[in-house]
């Protein structure tokens, strides 16, 4: 892989999001970044290229419903994986027809996330 | 194979082991919250007595429960559906914070590995480290499992019943498991009945019945294998099963698959309650589920759910029709 997957963390818990740029940036082919909320997120995006964001459900303000359906509406070319500590399925499947790649529940480790942000990047890239 | 074995005689004994669940639970929680702080042990053991309490009513009505006072169903119905909220608020709390050691400790991990890390310290000491480092991942799994199931419990204890497409329920639950088992090389095959039509029952309880199993078979499977997940109608109505070409199941093990804590998953993989809360929602749903299983023959869980929606004569709130 010669580019490098382009990372957004979206989630209003502070350190989780910090913790989780740290992590994500021991793989040498990713490169994160982060917002605590789901405006942020779109201010972001209006302004840096991105590949896959990881959106957390539950949080003040625009939320992941509203987040991803903006995201989808403003057509950028993203991946967007739901990261969320509130185990619903039937959240995961709205979110899934919503347009979300994949779901994962907090806690997961790091190996996991990284597994799913290279799925998607590979599929939007159609490798 | 053998015959499939009907376990509708064990589900009588779930709403039991549900309470003895919740008191565990409840016992769990109040000791975590000692530890976590005082709000919310307060928190906690609000919930945990609540959780006994309501259980306790429920399984053991006093002699006289018919003439119960309608006030106090409503207030019964009414704790019930706070505790649910309050125990999947507290499951959400939890994981956030859950999530954060994880990822602490995996940063540790990462300091631990690199270059020159070890030399300010002894080897002995540097091996430590390593294994405490573990065993915070391995408690941090346990505690996940907890909260994950605490969630599953905490739904909404009346069903919702609307006309349903199984196959296309069935469908939404494999794709958020195929891509996961796809790596170890399991095929998902889908055996839909068109003649099926919609079923009247639960979508959002049958989802995760569904789920529980479809996560079960592939981990029966572990890699190399299929997963078969059919529709259809069975003598006493419509059904699901989810099939796998895993090692199976022993008799005796068979008798104790749906008891609560039994698992044959090692110690902090698997926490014992994906079956018996798969076994007590089917139940609810007025349906149960039967299993047909052999050594070295996989596995078939069947769901039969009832051809008309059920009256839920448990709950108390219902009977306040005149």
């Amino acid at each position: 892989m010669s580019d490098a997957i382009r990372v957004l963390v979206v989630d209003d818990e502070e350190d989780f999001r910090n913790n989780l740029v740290k992590l994500l940036g021991i793989s040498p082919n990713i490169v994160a970044a982060a917002v605590g909320s789901g405006e942020a997120a779109l201010e972001w995006l209006a302004a840096n290229p991105c590949d896959v964001v990881l959106l957390d459900v539950k949080m003040p303000g625009l939320a992941a419903h509203g987040t991803l359906k903006r995201i989808r509406d403003a057509e950028y070319p993203v991946e967007v994986i739901i990261l969320t500590g509130h185990a619903s399925v039937d959240d995961a499947v709205e979110l899934m027809n919503l347009g979300a790649f994949d779901y994962l529940l907090k806690p997961c480790s790091t190996r996991e996330i990284v597994k799913k942000v290279t799925w998607a990047f590979d599929s939007r890239t159609g490798k | 194979m053998n015959p499939a074995t009907a376990l509708a005689p064990a589900a009588g004994r779930v709403a039991g082991w549900r309470a003895a669940f919740f008191a565990l639970l409840g016992a769990g929680l109040v000791l975590a919250g000692g530890l976590a702080g005082p709000s919310l042990a307060a928190l906690l053991a609000v919930a945990a007595g609540i959780g006994v309490w309501a259980w306790a009513r429920r399984q053991a009505p006093a002699p006289g429960s018919a003439n119960l006072d309608i006030n106090e169903r409503l207030i019964q119905a009414q704790k019930m559906a706070a505790l649910g909220e309050i125990s999947a608020g507290i499951a959400h709390e939890i994981n956030t914070p859950l999530a954060v050691i994880g990822q602490i400790a995996e940063w540790q991990e990462h300091l631990l590995s690199q270059p020159g890390a070890h030399s300010a310290a002894d080897p002995g000491v540097a091996k430590e480290l390593a294994d405490t480092i573990a065993q915070i991942h391995a408690q941090v799994g346990r505690c996940r499992d907890i909260t994950h199931n605490m969630l599953a419990f905490s739904r909404r204890s009346d069903a919702i019943y609307q006309d349903t497409d199984l196959a296309r329920l069935l469908e939404d639950m494999i794709r958020l498991v195929e891509r996961e088992h796809r790596i170890n090389n399991i095929v998902f095959l889908r055996e839909s009945d068109p003649d099926l039509g919609p079923v009247p029952t639960d979508p959002q309880l049958v989802r995760q019945v569904a789920l529980n199993l479809l996560n079960n078979a592939a981990q029966a499977v572990g890699r190399e294998g299929t997963v078969t997940v059919s529709t259809g109608r069975g003598p006493d109505g419509p059904c699901f099963t989810v099939r796998d070409t895993g090692p199976g199941i022993t008799p005796e093990n068979l008798e104790r698959i749906f008891n609560p804590f039994f698992t044959t998953k090692p110690p902090g993989k698997g926490t014992g309650l994906g079956l018996s809360i798969c076994l007590a929602i089917a139940t609810r749903l007025g349906g149960t589920i039967t299993v047909d299983s052999a050594p070295g023959k996989g596995a078939a869980f069947t769901v039969h759910l009832p051809p008309t929606p059920q009256p839920q004569a448990p709950e108390p709130e219902r009977r306040l029709a005149p």
